[in-house]
């Protein structure tokens, strides 16, 4: 008897199909992705390459300028919005003050070198354009718009006083160069913050240009660049640090790549209520090379003193520098407060130039790590607001060594009256420690914390104690916090 | 001051805040500064005497008469000294004083009285001890040891000494407060305040930290700063020696240790450390009111907590020092406290997160947490200690597990080993199986009654002058370089046991044999979470489990002796003993005696024997028929007939046959790779373990269905035998296949739409469908529903009985379809059978309805 395809083919799937479903249904496990960051992350462009398109013979650095914004012809007025350009954010409220407020390097101060005005020349080696020596500098002009550093990969490019370019820069093999911004684009500027390698920052030095993935897992272990994390829109840069800004727009999170519960532990996942975290896996900072963590102005001017530029100059002060640096813990909502010039200065105690906000009961605050810079900056001890010296300008601190003359020059610069008398107060600055995340396998363990002689000064903190024991209630009380039962800890 | 002074002196003052406050959180900065008394209750620093920890700290706060009665610490199994019931006939007790094992070995012989030479057990015994108990008169108990961070070494060696008296006392000189003046001890004023209590922050008293008990139970490394290293000092390891257990919150892969492919290891050494739970969170005191619990025998029915507490007032006064404890077979013969401890399932509800696992309520009733929690062990945890002779530091010839080398040497490569897994009586006890250690030993017994030969005979008869004796070394040093080094010391060869036995002779020792022994110890901590837990089902179930490998024992033999099991309460060492031809010694688990029966490892060899036998039978019998018919045919004109198309088979047979066909054959298959998963490695156990489940599940609502479908449409008469002319048609049936099939005669009996079945296919359908189905159904069933409903499979013989029915029915199957398939081919054509189970339509012989009856079979049996 003869058989057909379709006489057997249709029973044969029948049977596939009962035996097949039933085993599949009841054998499938869903597999639960608990991160996925690569799918975050966009994918670099591959740039174009502009060895062929000049042939001029570069002067300035203007002259380049032209050149980009010849075909880039949105990138000047892009660039002229940032905060890379203004050195100044734009006017935001800052809760607690009447107003808006515009803060930023160009208007506020720091407790290392102080403050830019006065001494533009010499800190605006570091600014994406050309020529700010003075209060008169033009924000509204493209044609001084530095492009090449941070477009220059050739290496080979270097700025000096007001921003120029040095004597002797290939102003053309720098602009055949050029590409997307890379780690010594950035690093140039950001790893050398407070005058010198290491010195600010504590999670950002050279040792990020070639890094190993022990001192940054992203960098290190996965070939990251800067600009991978802080993407551009319009020439306008991710990223935020309460150093500068006072509010938290365009902030980059390491959730923006990570799934915020990736633990396979529910404890841990359950401490993301509370801890950021970098607070983990930021174990310390300054991997490699030390950072500056106290700076005692009131000391500099000692000819006699040895000199040594990790603990003290004739210039500057005294330093402390630290190696392997803990952070320290605070409460960080992503806001901060901002000493402003002519803010009262606490003369019975420390003055936070810009306080983290958030405390326990902040739903929105986590506990943070922070490099805390301690310093000692001249004040007025009559009208008792700090006063911002000119330093590395004409008839500065650092040829005249006269603090009185300096504060006078800095008065001129600022417009903020000096009444003749002097001291120095002490002063913290916080830096939320973000970068140099380390391997997961030497993200902090439980006992880091937990147990005696943790990291954390829980009652500072506004816990009764160590939540272990005493449990979260007073967080808990927080609004908008999930209410569990009292004593449920203890269970 | 000037601003910079100021800011300096801010800087140090900050320092010294920060380090006042890191004492604080050790004291608590509750425990206020008392003056350290004498015996007089005067302050020593004026009466110059040695401290008395009993009345320094009793008096008007601690009833310390009350702590040391209660100390189990510093009882030690004094209390319950016995000459008889314990492990060796020369031991006095079965705790920690007058105890005996193979490890710690010495033997501190009868004084005169009969009773134990205590000034000669403490000078051994004594760093371990923490005073009072039966030693009372000649050192108090020292609540320093336990309460404080001062460093004891300078107490262990004033009792080495025998320097009693002020044992206790000296820890206070590694703070300066104690200083020797011309042999004196001195106690210093300008460290005292006007009440004779010491300066402050110099004593800090606070509860047991981890480090205390580490002092004498093992490695303990809480800092997650100082890399895990090994210490030189064998009394520091005592509990990681006999286990291999570090108690250490660290991270294998940042400790100091050499272990092979560390870098993978991600997780720490103790979960619980890693957690904050320190000992005594567990081991706590059993009056403590936190937590305090009434034991089960002395709770009404009715209260499952009882809510009146001690005042912390009461506990303070009257802390309780017995502590909450497992069972471990060399404690201290706490018997009373024995298992008072919480176990893992006082804090942690396993059910809730053991969905994953299959037969989570089967694996719950016959494993201990610890067998797949405490995977692997990476401290040097003893393997063997030979005592029939020592090294030439006189001491005794110890192995390690999976260390290669010195285990204290830093570059010693630790691979870690799996524990053995053995049968523990617990709490409630049931036995279940947890992981052990075990240590095999072997010395020298002596004299009549046998003794074993003391450490101090040994050294006697072996050294002269602290080398080797002459004749040792002549007999010994096999490679003459005048040194006794690795295997030249073992005495596993007549000529080097001689030897040490005639040294021996010369010290007077008689009936000299060499003895060896199995020592047990239970395994508890190093707990992994269960990420790093055995997840893997081949671990145990499989001809490698773990629960059959064998566990080394000991590279040799010294005397070719062969070690023998010591009966220890709390275990059963299940198994056997052996030693393979180069002499090394291991211990085969066999866990069957304690009614353990693990699928995969137990299985019944003869099952499976007869079941091929069966099976290679039934093959072997249809090859040789089919040959048979092949050749025959050659021989003989083809048979012309005629054949009419009848539709045999409707729809629904038809698929419910191939569904059932297909089922079986797919359960044939993974049922296979479930009997032998160590042949099927490429397959993940648990998947095919679900699929199988799924399949008999289909199996079984194809086989209602097809019953309903038989019933309902009165097909199921087909497949009873006609009583009438049974016997004949069977015959015919069995001639033809016999006989007739060869001669190429037509099938005896007709085959229509009606009457599809012979007489032989309704009896063997009969035996298949009312016998072999069921059983492998109803076991099946039971065996997955074992974590359901466990108590019916037990009645019913449980997993040894199911099991072992399900193996053998298999095998009936897989028989059945050599022979059914072969069937098949005995149609007027060999496929004729098959198309017609997929046409539905078969060519029947046509048939006159003469006396013969006719007609083809497409399908038999």
């Amino acid at each position: 008897m003869k058989m057909s395809k379709r006489q057997w083919l249709p029973g044969l799937v029948a049977i596939l199909f009962l035996l097949g479903l039933p085993v599949w249904y009841f054998t499938s496990v869903e597999e639960t992705v608990l991160d996925a960051p690569w799918e975050n992350m966009p994918k670099r462009a591959a740039h174009v390459d502009h060895k062929d398109l000049f042939n001029g013979d570069f002067k300035t650095g203007q002259q380049v300028t032209a050149a980009c914004l010849g075909c880039h012809k949105e990138a000047g007025e892009q660039v002229l919005h940032t905060a890379h350009w203004r050195w100044q954010a734009d006017p935001v409220e800052i809760e607690g003050r009447e107003g808006l407020f515009a803060t930023g390097k160009k208007n506020t101060i720091n407790n290392f070198c102080i403050g830019i005005q006065g001494n533009w020349a010499a800190c605006t080696a570091c600014h994406t354009g050309y020529g700010w020596q003075d209060e008169k500098f033009d924000f509204e002009n493209t044609a001084n718009i530095d492009c090449l550093v941070c477009h220059d990969n050739s290496g080979t490019y270097r700025k000096g006083a007001a921003g120029l370019p040095l004597e002797g820069v290939d102003l053309l093999a720098a602009a055949k160069s050029v590409a997307v911004p890379s780690r010594e684009n950035c690093g140039g500027c950001h790893f050398r913050g407070g005058g010198g390698n290491a010195v600010k920052h504590g999670d950002l030095d050279e040792s990020l240009y070639y890094p190993t993935g022990e001192v940054d897992v992203h960098m290190g272990r996965y070939d990251f660049k800067c600009v991978d994390c802080h993407q551009t829109k319009d020439h306008v840069i991710g990223g935020r640090s309460i150093s500068v800004s006072v509010d938290n727009k365009n902030q980059i999170a390491c959730t923006d790549c990570h799934n915020a519960r990736l633990h396979t532990d529910q404890r841990i996942n359950a401490h993301t209520d509370t801890l950021a975290c970098q607070t983990c896996h930021i174990p310390e900072v300054a991997v490699r090379q030390a950072t500056k963590t106290h700076w005692d102005w009131s000391t500099a001017g000692d000819a006699g003193k040895e000199e040594d530029q990790h603990h003290y100059l004739k210039i500057k002060g005294s330093f402390i520098y630290q190696k392997n640096l803990r952070p320290e813990y605070r409460w960080y909502n992503g806001l901060a407060d901002r000493y402003l010039l002519g803010d009262p200065v606490n003369t019975g105690g420390s003055t936070p130039m810009n306080a983290p906000k958030g405390d326990i009961r902040d739903p929105d605050a986590r506990i943070w790590p922070f490099k805390i810079h301690r310093a000692k900056q001249p004040y007025d001890t009559e009208l008792e607001y700090l006063l911002q010296p000119v330093t590395s300008g004409k008839g500065g601190y650092w040829k005249e060594f006269d603090w009185d003359s300096a504060l006078r020059l800095g008065a001129d610069a600022t417009g903020l009256p000096y009444s003749g008398e002097y001291g120095f107060a002490a002063t913290e600055m916080f830096w939320p420690q973000t970068h140099m995340v380390a391997p997961k396998e030497r993200a902090l363990q439980c006992q880091a914390c937990h147990a005696e002689n943790g990291r954390m000064d829980w009652r500072a903190l506004g816990y009764d104690g160590d939540p272990i024991k005493q449990g979260s209630q007073s967080r808990k009380r927080a609004p908008g916090i999930e209410h569990r039962a009292e004593g449920a800890d203890h269970e | 001051m000037n601003s910079r002074q100021k800011y300096f002196v801010s800087l140090i003052l900050a320092i010294a805040g920060w380090a006042a406050l890191t004492q604080m959180a050790f004291a608590n900065g509750m425990h206020p500064d008392i003056p350290l008394l004498d015996k007089n209750r005067v302050p020593v620093v004026t009466s110059g005497l040695p401290l008395s920890t009993m009345q320094t700290c009793g008096g008007d706060c601690h009833d310390t008469a009350y702590i040391v009665r209660g100390s189990d610490h510093a009882d030690a199994g004094a209390s319950h000294q016995q000459q008889e019931g314990n492990a060796h006939r020369w031991q006095q007790g079965a705790g920690y004083f007058g105890e005996w094992d193979p490890l710690a070995y010495d033997f501190i012989g009868p004084d005169e009285s009969g009773g134990i030479d205590l000034a000669a057990w403490l000078k051994r015994y004594g760093a371990r001890h923490v005073g009072g108990g039966p030693v009372a008169e000649l050192v108090e108990m020292d609540c320093l040891l336990c309460h404080t961070r001062i460093d004891n070494a300078a107490r262990e060696s004033a009792l080495e000494r025998g320097d009693f008296e002020w044992a206790n006392s000296l820890p206070f000189s590694t703070l300066g407060v104690l200083t020797a003046e011309q042999g004196q001890w001195h106690w210093n004023a300008a460290d005292f305040l006007p009440d004779g209590s010491l300066r402050k922050g110099l004593l800090e008293v606070g509860k047991p930290r981890d480090e205390n008990c580490a002092q004498c139970h093992g490695i303990v490394e809480n800092s997650l700063d100082d890399p895990l290293t090994i210490p030189a000092d064998i009394r520091k390891r005592h509990n990681t020696e006999r286990t291999g257990q570090l108690i250490s919150p660290q991270k294998l892969l940042n400790s100091g240790l050499n272990i092979s492919g560390k870098e993978s290891l991600n997780y720490p050494f103790d979960v619980h450390s890693d957690r904050v739970v320190g000992c005594v969170n567990c081991h706590y005191s059993l009056n403590n009111p936190v937590f305090f619990r009434q034991r089960e025998a002395s709770r009404p029915a009715h209260l499952s907590f009882d809510p009146r507490r001690m005042s912390s007032a009461d506990y303070l006064e009257r802390p309780l020092h017995q502590f909450a404890k497992g069972q471990s077979t060399l404690g201290l013969a706490a018997t009373d406290t024995e298992n008072s401890l919480r176990r893992c399932e006082s804090c942690h509800d396993a059910n809730s997160v053991h969905d994953w696992l299959p037969y989570k309520q089967g694996h719950f009733a016959s494993l201990a947490c610890e067998s797949c929690h405490i995977p692997k062990l990476f401290g040097p945890g003893l393997q063997a200690v030979d005592w029939t002779m020592l090294d030439s530091n006189a001491q005794p010839l110890r192995q390690y597990r999976n260390v290669e080398g010195d285990p204290v040497a830093a570059d010693s490569l630790i691979e870690g080993f799996q524990p053995v897994i053995l049968p523990r009586v617990d709490a409630d006890g049931h036995f279940h199986l947890a992981p052990f250690n075990l240590v095999a030993s072997w010395y020298w017994l002596a004299g009549d009654p046998a003794r074993p030969v003391s450490r101090q005979q040994l050294e006697a008869a072996l050294f002269v002058d602290g080398d080797f004796h002459p004749d040792l070394l002549a007999a010994l040093d096999s490679n003459g370089d005048k040194q006794l080094l690795g295997a030249e010391l073992r005495l596993d060869n007549e000529t080097a046991l001689n030897a040490v036995r005639k040294r021996l002779q010369t010290m007077g020792l008689v009936d000299l044999q060499v003895h060896g022994e199995v020592t047990p110890f239970s395994i508890s901590h190093n707990v992994v979470n269960g990420q790093q837990a055995i997840r893997k089902c081949i671990h145990c179930h499989g001809s490698d489990s773990v629960l059959g490998r064998p566990f080394a024992l000991s590279e040799y033999q010294p005397g070719n002796v062969q070690p023998v099991k010591i009966e220890y309460p709390g275990v059963a060492l299940s198994g056997d003993i052996g030693s393979d031809l180069n002499g090394a010694a291991g211990f085969t688990p066999d866990n069957r005696a304690a009614g353990f029966y693990v699928i995969g490892l137990h299985g019944r060899k003869w099952a499976d024997t007869l079941g091929l036998l069966m099976f290679l039978a039934v093959l072997a019998g249809v090859s040789i028929h089919a040959v048979a018919r092949f050749v025959s045919a050659r021989n003989r004109a083809p048979v012309v007939r005629e054949y009419e198309r009848v539709y045999l088979y409707d729809t629904y047979e038809r698929l419910w046959h191939w569904l059932q066909a297909s089922a079986i054959l797919l359960l044939l298959f993974t049922g296979l790779i479930i009997h032998k998963p160590q042949f099927f490695g490429m397959f993940s156990f648990s998947y095919i373990v679900s699929v199988h489940n799924v399949l008999g599940f289909i199996l079984l609502i194809n086989a209602a269905l097809a019953l309903f479908y038989n019933l309902a449409s009165g097909e199921i008469r087909q497949y009873f035998p006609d009583p009438d002319g049974f016997i004949a048609r069977s015959m015919a049936q069995a001639m033809y296949y016999s006989q007739g099939i060869f001669a190429g005669k037509p099938h005896p009996l007709e085959k229509t739409r009606a009457h599809k079945l012979n007489p032989l296919q309704q009896v063997t359908y009969l035996v298949i469908l009312n016998i072999l189905l069921p059983a492998q159904v109803v076991t099946g069933v039971l065996i997955w529903g074992l974590q359901k409903w466990p108590g019916v499979a037990e009645q019913l013989g449980g997993l040894p009985t199911l099991a072992l029915i399900h193996t053998l029915v298999a095998w009936a199957f897989a028989t059945f379809i050599v022979m059914h398939v072969y069937l098949t081919t005995t149609g007027h054509t060999p496929s004729a059978g098959i198309r017609s189970m997929i046409a539905g339509w078969d060519d029947v012989e046509k048939h006159d309805n003469s006396d013969e009856p006719n007609r083809p079979q497409g399908e038999t049996k």
